[in-house]
């Protein structure tokens, strides 16, 4: 969207209507090449992907050297003892991108010639440095190492800042990437200079040296980079806008200082010293913070509340426990008790069915006396008395006069059935003793079964007060917590705004004080204080705006660097906060508020490379920012990094691998040999022994 | 063959047992050694349902209490009692089976043997197919003395003596034809299948007493 240049100065102009005219407020907001158009957040979508590196020369010994590696995609690694070589392979890459040349004094002496193809989307560039020569020379091809022999250069160099500018033109113009405008102090003018960032600037977004690590404060030029690299609306404009604030101040300073005017405007000694005062008190009230202190009462009380509740979850833990053990064993009597009622139950069915039997036996008995010594006295066949002569021969033979068949005599034996009789009696009282015992074992489980009940009634009733404790203190900790949350994030942002206000309007009054302080007296010339506010204003609305317009993408890229933090195994942190107008960069871990500097070292790197790899995420996810997709980490354990460091740093560039892999080159040096475990691809890792060189 | 003896015995006594309580006064000079007649099968079999199912004629002395109010209730209570007491049901029920008119059992072989031993005495009528109807056992004289004796002697018998007094006391001037009758209210009587078992009535005996006496047995 074309930026409404003209609308803009009007707005502006309504609080300067006094002094100054539409047309010189339009002339004071002017910037050149189009500036307030230059920032746009859409990716190009390009990357850098390097593919080959050539390094030649001699060293101190006179033995020539050739060192040739190809590069890939993806995470890569170069292992080998310190001084050995890795970061001078680094520094050509450094040099052969953007003209900075870092070297050492003796790798200086043994370079002769630097060879560097890469690829910026589908174009392919090979930079050839020649290094030999008293002068510097350079050429630059758009084809591969292989074809350049054959090839004409598409340019030739002589000297390094022709060719850094160069290289500058060519990857500004390739990223959409632009010089923010910025301004310091040099000597030995009094007056500011420009001092734009360039592309070897923005190259510190590629390369991570072990000491860059702790590099991302508030006020240094890592936050600009960050800002150019996401590319948000105004951005150029603003920082535009700010160096020419700067410098209308610088100039409204000197003349005064030149002129000895006094400033009309400017407030009596007494007045600034007081305003100085209220200034500090503010200051020191935020210091003490009585959020802070409200907030540490909280904490305390939390922390109470929750060794309550933990007390109380132990109890219930117990309580359960001995609950399952009670239940287990009434579980048991109660089988125990079902058990020996089945056996009584059994026994008295036994002891019935022998009364039966023994019922039976004695009336068979009996019947056998009542029917004993019966004789037959009639045929039962025809009816005819039986003659009485067939009895006697009955009775002597012991066969049947009727059928003729031996007639049974141990059916008559009663004794027999008397010892019958005898066993079922006996059975009877065994089982009635049996069925005493049982009853009395019945009796002592009732008992210890009313004594389970009961204890396991208790038990359950304090289960359920704990459950309830637990679920009261619970709701307590999540009212508290809630109440320190919202103190907390009205308190924290607040808190780090109302510093940086006051912290500025210290600095202003400090200054004017000592302008007070050196009593001059002269007729201003106010344009050039106007301008500088005009700028002042223009500024601080594109500010506004630039917050408005950008707060969605910030919102998203908050979520990604979350996201990011945790995959790269920083589980701790819960929220992360970009400050909207200098966008630095805060981390939450619950409650507590840390700048990059509060970040224990060992995860520096990892939260670094979550706020870049978060850049080519949102990218590649929504094609926004321009991040080239090219890291380089030389020596990123250091000597002492420890083992939690290095298992981190393991993770983070397995994650890198997979899930980068194919849109973004990471290329890593490292003397930490266990790191070289998680490249499989043989191509991709360069190996040395102890002591062996790179090259 | 054990099982089969007892049983055999025990049936032999108990339907002579039944002969001689339950028989009328017979005299016929033709027969003087006759002196004792029992008409009609059917109610030998019913009159041996009785004495075999304890639980059944509790319940058949209940009701007679509920529709008689006539009948002695606290006898008839303690009678009742006193079967459930000594547990009379579990150990005196020996079970019959169910044929085409109800609870009946064979009772040629037994029949015969007291016969064979002169202490019974067996006749009835055939028709026009040879079926035997009209069958009508008679008390001899000498199964008359041995039976006086045996009761005098045995063990085993009173009990039978008592059982057979009572239910002849409340219920021996009742037909063949109407202990059916009586019998066949009851579902587990109606419902057993032919060749079955018949199911003692235990629990619905105990119910109904509760019900009549507000007492549990």
């Amino acid at each position: 969207m074309i930026f409404k240049f003209d609308e803009f100065a009007k707005y502006i102009h309504k609080s300067f209507s006094k002094d100054l005219s539409l047309d010189e407020v339009k002339e004071i907001l002017h910037l050149e090449d189009d500036g307030y158009n230059k920032s746009i957040p859409d990716s190009p979508q390009k990357r850098l992907l390097l593919n080959r590196i050539i390094l030649q020369g001699t060293k101190f010994d006179g033995v020539d050297f050739t060192y040739d590696k190809s590069l890939f995609s993806g995470v890569s690694m170069w292992v080998a003892d310190n001084f050995k070589g890795k970061s001078t392979v680094f520094k050509a890459i450094r040099f052969a991108l953007t003209g900075n040349e870092k070297f050492t004094p003796l790798i200086k002496t043994w370079l002769k010639r630097i060879v560097l193809q890469f690829t910026i989307h589908d174009a392919t560039y090979t930079v050839e440095l020649n290094l030999a020569g008293a002068q510097f020379r350079a050429s630059i091809f758009d084809c591969a190492i292989e074809a350049i022999a054959a090839a004409d250069p598409i340019h030739l160099f002589r000297g390094k800042d022709s060719y850094a500018k160069y290289m500058q033109d060519l990857f500004f113009e390739e990223f959409d990437y632009y010089p923010i405008k910025r301004v310091q102090a040099s000597q030995p003018s009094i007056n500011l200079s420009d001092a734009d960032l360039t592309w070897k600037t923005y190259y510190t977004s590629i390369y991570h040296q072990s000491k860059d690590y702790g590099d991302l404060e508030i006020g240094n030029q890592h936050s600009m980079v960050f800002q150019m690299l996401l590319g948000l609306e105004y951005t150029y404009s603003i920082h535009a806008l700010d160096a020419k604030a700067k410098k209308a101040e610088r100039e409204w300073t000197i003349n005064i200082e030149q002129n000895k005017v006094v400033d009309p405007d400017l407030e009596s000694l007494a007045t600034l010293s007081e305003k100085l005062s209220m200034v500090k008190g503010e200051l020191d009230k935020l210091h003490q913070n009585s959020n802070k202190q409200a907030t540490a009462v909280i904490q305390e009380s939390l922390k109470h509340l929750s060794e309550l509740l933990e007390i109380n979850r132990k109890a219930q833990f117990e309580t359960d426990a001995m609950l399952y053990r009670l239940q287990t064993t009434a579980t048991s009597i109660e089988r125990q008790k079902e058990n020996t009622r089945e056996v009584i139950n059994q026994s008295f069915k036994e002891i019935q069915k022998h009364k039966r039997l023994i019922t039976e036996y004695q009336e068979y008995i009996d019947s056998g006396i009542f029917f004993n010594n019966l004789e037959v006295t009639e045929c039962p066949h025809c009816d005819h008395e039986v003659d009485k002569s067939k009895l006697k021969i009955e009775k002597e033979s012991n066969i049947c006069m009727l059928c003729d068949h031996e007639m049974d005599e141990t059916a008559e034996d009663t004794s027999v059935w008397q010892e019958r009789i005898d066993e079922a009696q006996q059975e009877i009282f065994r089982r009635q003793t049996l069925i005493g015992n049982k009853e009395q074992i019945l009796k002592d489980l009732e008992k210890e079964s009313t004594i389970q009940s009961t204890d396991i009634s208790s038990l359950e009733a304090k289960k359920i007060g704990l459950e309830v404790n637990i679920r009261e203190s619970s709701q307590n900790i999540k009212l508290v917590e809630e109440d320190l949350a919202q103190l907390i994030q009205e308190g924290g942002a607040k808190y780090f705004e109302a510093v940086e206000k006051l912290l500025q309007d210290k600095i202003q009054i400090e200054h004017k004080m000592a302008i007070a302080e050196k009593m001059v007296v002269s007729q201003a010339d106010m344009s050039i204080k106007r301008r500088g506010e005009v700028l002042r204003n223009g500024q601080a609305l594109l500010l506004r705006k630039r917050s408005e317009v950008g707060l969605k993408i910030l919102t998203d890229l908050k979520e990604i660097m979350l996201v990011q933090l945790h995959a790269l195994g920083l589980p701790s942190y819960t929220k992360v906060q970009i400050n909207p107008k200098n966008f630095v960069i805060y981390y939450y871990q619950g409650h507590v508020l840390n700048n990059f500097s509060d970040i224990s070292e060992g995860e520096q790197l990892r939260a670094k490379l979550a706020l870049y790899l978060s850049l080519i995420q949102l990218d590649l996810g929504q094609g926004l920012g321009r991040h080239p997709r090219l890291i380089i980490l030389d020596s990123p354990t250091k000597e002492e990094g420890d083992q939690h460091f290095v298992d981190g740093l393991k993770n983070t560039l397995l994650h890198i691998e997979k899930n980068f892999g194919t849109q973004v080159q990471v290329i890593v040096g490292t003397a930490k040999r266990e790191l070289q475990t998680i490249i499989s691809d043989p191509e991709k890792i360069e190996y040395r022994e102890i002591g062996e060189f790179v090259f | 063959m054990d099982k089969n003896n007892t049983k055999r015995y025990r049936d032999r006594f108990r339907i002579l047992l039944i002969i001689y309580f339950f028989s009328e006064s017979f005299y016929d000079p033709t027969r003087p050694q006759l002196v004792g007649l029992l008409k009609s099968e059917v109610r030998i079999q019913k009159l041996d349902f009785l004495i075999r199912y304890p639980s059944y004629l509790c319940y058949e002395l209940i009701l007679m209490v509920q529709e008689d109010p006539k009948q002695d209730r606290t006898s008839i209570k303690r009678i009742v009692k006193d079967i459930f007491d000594s547990q009379e049901p579990e150990l005196r029920t020996n079970d019959m089976k169910k044929f085409l008119y109800g609870a009946w059992e064979k009772l040629d072989k037994t029949v015969a043997f007291l016969m064979a031993h002169g202490l019974v005495y067996f006749d009835s009528k055939r028709g026009s197919t040879l079926k035997q109807y009209q069958k009508e056992y008679y008390l001899t004289q000498y199964g008359k003395n041995k039976v006086e004796a045996g009761l005098k002697a045995i063990n085993s018998f009173k009990w039978y003596e008592q059982r057979c007094e009572m239910i002849k006391k409340y219920f021996g001037d009742l037909k063949g034809s109407d202990l059916k009758a009586l019998q066949y209210e009851h579902e587990s009587y109606k419902d057993a299948l032919i060749n079955d078992y018949i199911r003692d009535i235990a629990l619905q005996t105990k119910q109904l007493f509760t019900e009549e006496f507000n007492e549990s047995l």
